[in-house]
């Protein structure tokens, strides 16, 4: 089991690059025909963050002409207003300046991972070593995984994770393990 | 590359794409509008993936075993309907099951029986998402007789000697 997984530092990259993308869409060929085609024309009225919109009434506060609100000078149908044959204009379908992203989502789109971090990975470790250090009882190597599976049910304990049972079953058979390994060497010491 | 690949449609009418894959060298991955997420496995011995993909009023989970994956809408499994049971959930004694059978299964009676350990986690897993404990003792048990005849198998011929 993997316990060093940072879903935080994970969620932040992700958001961050979540809020990246939204912030280049301009760009983003995926988005459709119409932020490419109106880009920066001040045809949606939700772009009023960018060319005035709505709010200057249309005006460019540059040249002072009503242009529809198109900072550049030019001027472009539609009065600067969006089309309403033109369908999906970029901005969200309950409208208003804040629910708008330039991706077209009215919220951001956060990708996490479901799996806590934490998951007393050191117990199911050290139940395993046991369960092998008995089956292998006879072979010495088997010592080595059961102090390893002792020290990982220790841990488990120390670091107060979870499946605390299991880390107590791993310390229970590791003992047992040990135990029936040195009664096997003096039993075939004995013979 | 295996790939899966769905369309979500959020509260807004928005359609999304969202697909995943598991590259060979590359470990899984998930794709939500284009863009590519690399994702990390919850085991380190199989591919357990659980990751939650939120849209506007929507919640997605791509849930992947192996290389087999499956989409979860608002808490529901879209293929085939049934209730979404979070990797989280699986009980802790699947987990030493699945360690057994594969770092068990290879120590002691070599490697095709801890392939044959990977082969067995996939089904713990996945009946452990669907709660069928029945299913998993039973996977159990097939893998324990695999694991006896391989570990009397591996005894008999080192009693032997034909192994020299």
């Amino acid at each position: 089991m993997d316990s060093n997984f940072d879903n935080q530092e994970q969620n932040q990259n992700w958001q961050e690059a979540d809020r990246s993308r939204s912030e280049q869409g301009w760009q983003d060929p995926n988005q459709g025909w119409q932020n490419q085609n109106w880009q920066n024309q001040g045809a949606n009225p939700y772009y009023g963050e960018y060319n005035g919109g709505y709010g200057n009434n249309g005006y460019n506060n540059n040249n002072g002409q009503p242009n529809g609100g198109y900072p550049n000078g030019n001027v472009y149908p539609n009065g600067g207003y969006p089309n309403p044959n033109m369908p999906n204009q970029g901005y969200a379908p309950n409208g208003g300046y804040n629910s708008y992203t330039p991706n077209g989502y009215s919220g951001p789109i956060v990708v996490s991972n479901a799996v806590p971090a934490k998951t007393g990975g050191p117990a199911v470790g050290s139940l395993v070593c046991g369960i092998i250090s008995i089956i292998c009882f006879w072979s010495i190597v088997t010592i080595i995984a059961a102090v390893v599976g002792l020290v990982l049910g220790i841990v488990n304990i120390a670091q107060d994770q979870p499946n605390k049972g299991l880390a107590v079953a791993g310390i229970v058979t590791n003992c047992l393990a040990i135990l029936l390994t040195i009664a096997f060497i003096f039993f075939l010491a004995a013979l | 590359m295996n790939g899966n690949a769905w369309t979500v449609t959020d509260a807004n009418g928005i359609a999304h794409q969202l697909g995943c894959a598991v590259k060979t060298f590359g470990g899984p991955e998930i794709t939500v509008d284009g863009n590519t997420y690399k994702v990390k496995s919850s085991n380190f011995l199989v591919n357990v993936v659980d990751y939650s993909v939120d849209f506007p009023g929507v919640n997605c989970h791509i849930v992947m075993v192996g290389k087999k994956a499956r989409l979860v809408v608002n808490g529901v499994y879209d293929d085939d309907k049934t209730p979404y049971e979070p990797v989280a959930s699986i009980p802790a004694w699947v987990w030493v099951m699945v360690v057994f059978s594969i770092i068990g299964g290879w120590l002691i009676c070599g490697l095709l029986c801890g392939v044959i350990g990977i082969a067995m986690s996939t089904v713990y897993i996945t009946a452990a998402l669907q709660r069928n404990t029945k299913k998993i003792i039973g996977a159990f048990v097939i893998y324990l007789v695999i694991f006896a005849g391989f570990f009397a198998l591996g005894f008999w011929l080192g009693a032997s000697g034909a192994l020299g």
